[in-house]
């Protein structure tokens, strides 16, 4: 059985009467590529700035290797690089001294590996850091805590403000970090992005975990997505299987579209009785499958 | 150390500036400092040596009047000044790293809050 990375015990926090997090109980095991998703203000900052002992539990705990995060947090942090959702940094200094000093703190040479990153990301260590743009800002955090190679890799939603090419090259660095034996712990409310890395992830809804699964069970839920269009107007009842979901017809009812999770025969069976113009089975894309925990 | 060193050389102009303010405050009054050892025999001494105010605030003449005494006599009005600094530098240090939101920087770093607030405490000190 592998070790666990990170254990969150009936962790809540409330802001006052606000809601924050309740009751949430996962671990995420060594070595794992944990997706951690949720639509904006799910709580997911609130649970990593938790996990980070930057704020303090209302309730449960934390753990992190084996270590409290509320007594550990600096012991834990050599451990640990942390991408935080909204970076700010020193904005008189130069970000090739930003990094140094990050690699000062950890007490390590990163040179090297800063070198390479930032040549990956494309960012220019000789400017100041009060003139960079949000997304280099961005690359400056992904540089700063990834460089030291730590064993567990925090990000909160690490690609907004990244353009696509770069997006690509962060992608391949975690993967190629995950590869070494880190774990990331990746929180977005990007699905695909989510869809593409993670090996499990957590859904969290207003503060309440939903649900943890492995994204491969997840896409075989068994929901397939249909869409069809035909010479004549599909009536309403036509469909009348069990299995169907968000039925959507258009004006003149020639086109249909549906999720779909039952047996696949029984669909076919209905689609040989119509005259088709055209028919598309095909896997629903994780926000769709998704849709429905949101509903 | 290693926020001790960073603090230094993050802040050494706003130190540097403050201190060669300061020095030079202290520079431009030197006239001022050798113009007060005439005062004993002019009538500012007969005014002022014989005010009971003076004598009652414990400041001597004798003292004022030499080049040393005026120096210290003007330079505590300064000092004045490098309190504030002291204060402004002092808290700033500290809470400019909420106000610029870089404590979640500093504070996911493997260092220990109280080992933060003193390195940046020892910082003022050195300042």
């Amino acid at each position: 059985m592998s070790k666990q990375a990170i254990v969150l015990n009936q962790l809540t926090k409330h802001y006052g009467t606000h809601r924050g997090i309740n009751d949430l109980s996962f671990s995420v095991n060594e070595g794992e590529f944990f997706g951690f998703i949720g639509p904006n203000g799910a709580g997911k900052s609130t649970t990593i700035r938790t996990l980070m002992g930057l704020i303090h539990p209302s309730g449960g705990n934390a753990s992190i290797f084996g270590l409290d995060c509320q007594t550990k947090a600096s012991v834990i942090a050599r451990d640990v690089g942390y991408l935080p959702s909204e970076n700010s940094y020193y904005e008189n200094m130069k970000v090739r001294e930003l990094l140094q000093y990050t690699a000062d703190l950890y007490g390590m040479d990163c040179e090297t590996k800063m070198y390479e990153l930032s040549e990956r990301l494309n960012l220019d260590l000789t400017r100041k850091i009060e003139d960079l743009s949000l997304g280099n800002k961005k690359k400056v955090g992904i540089v700063s805590a990834i460089m030291t190679s730590p064993k567990l890799i925090i990000m909160d939603e690490p690609t907004s403000g990244l353009d696509p090419l770069i997006q690509q090259a962060f992608y391949d660095i975690l993967k190629e970090e995950n590869s070494r034996g880190a774990t990331v712990f990746f929180s977005s409310h990007v699905l695909s992005e989510v869809q593409k890395l993670c090996d499990r992830v957590a859904i969290l809804k207003e503060g309440h975990l939903i649900g943890i699964q492995p994204i491969k069970e997840l896409r075989e839920s068994g929901y397939k997505k249909v869409t069809l269009s035909a010479k004549e107007a599909i009536p309403r009842d036509f469909f009348n299987l069990s299995g169907i979901a968000n039925y959507a017809e258009t004006a003149d009812k020639t086109s249909v579209s549906f999720m779909y999770n039952g047996n696949i025969t029984a669909i076919i069976d209905k689609l040989h009785l119509l005259h088709l113009d055209d028919v598309l089975l095909e896997e629903p894309s994780l926000e769709e499958i998704f849709m429905h925990y949101y509903e | 150390m290693i926020i001790l060193k960073y603090e230094l050389k993050r802040h050494r102009k706003y130190i540097l500036g403050w201190a060669i303010a300061l020095a030079l405050c202290v520079f431009v009054m030197t006239p001022t400092y050798y113009s007060f050892m005439d005062v004993s025999t002019g009538d500012l001494y007969e005014t002022l040596g014989t005010s009971d105010f003076y004598k009652g605030v414990g400041v001597s003449m004798e003292y004022l009047t030499s080049p040393l005494g005026i120096y210290a006599f003007l330079t505590s009005f300064f000092m004045i000044a490098s309190g504030i600094f002291g204060m402004h530098f002092g808290i700033a240090i500290h809470t400019k790293e909420c106000s610029e939101r870089t404590s979640e920087y500093l504070f996911t770093k493997p260092h220990t809050r109280k080992t933060i607030y003193w390195a940046k405490a020892f910082t003022v000190f050195l300042a």
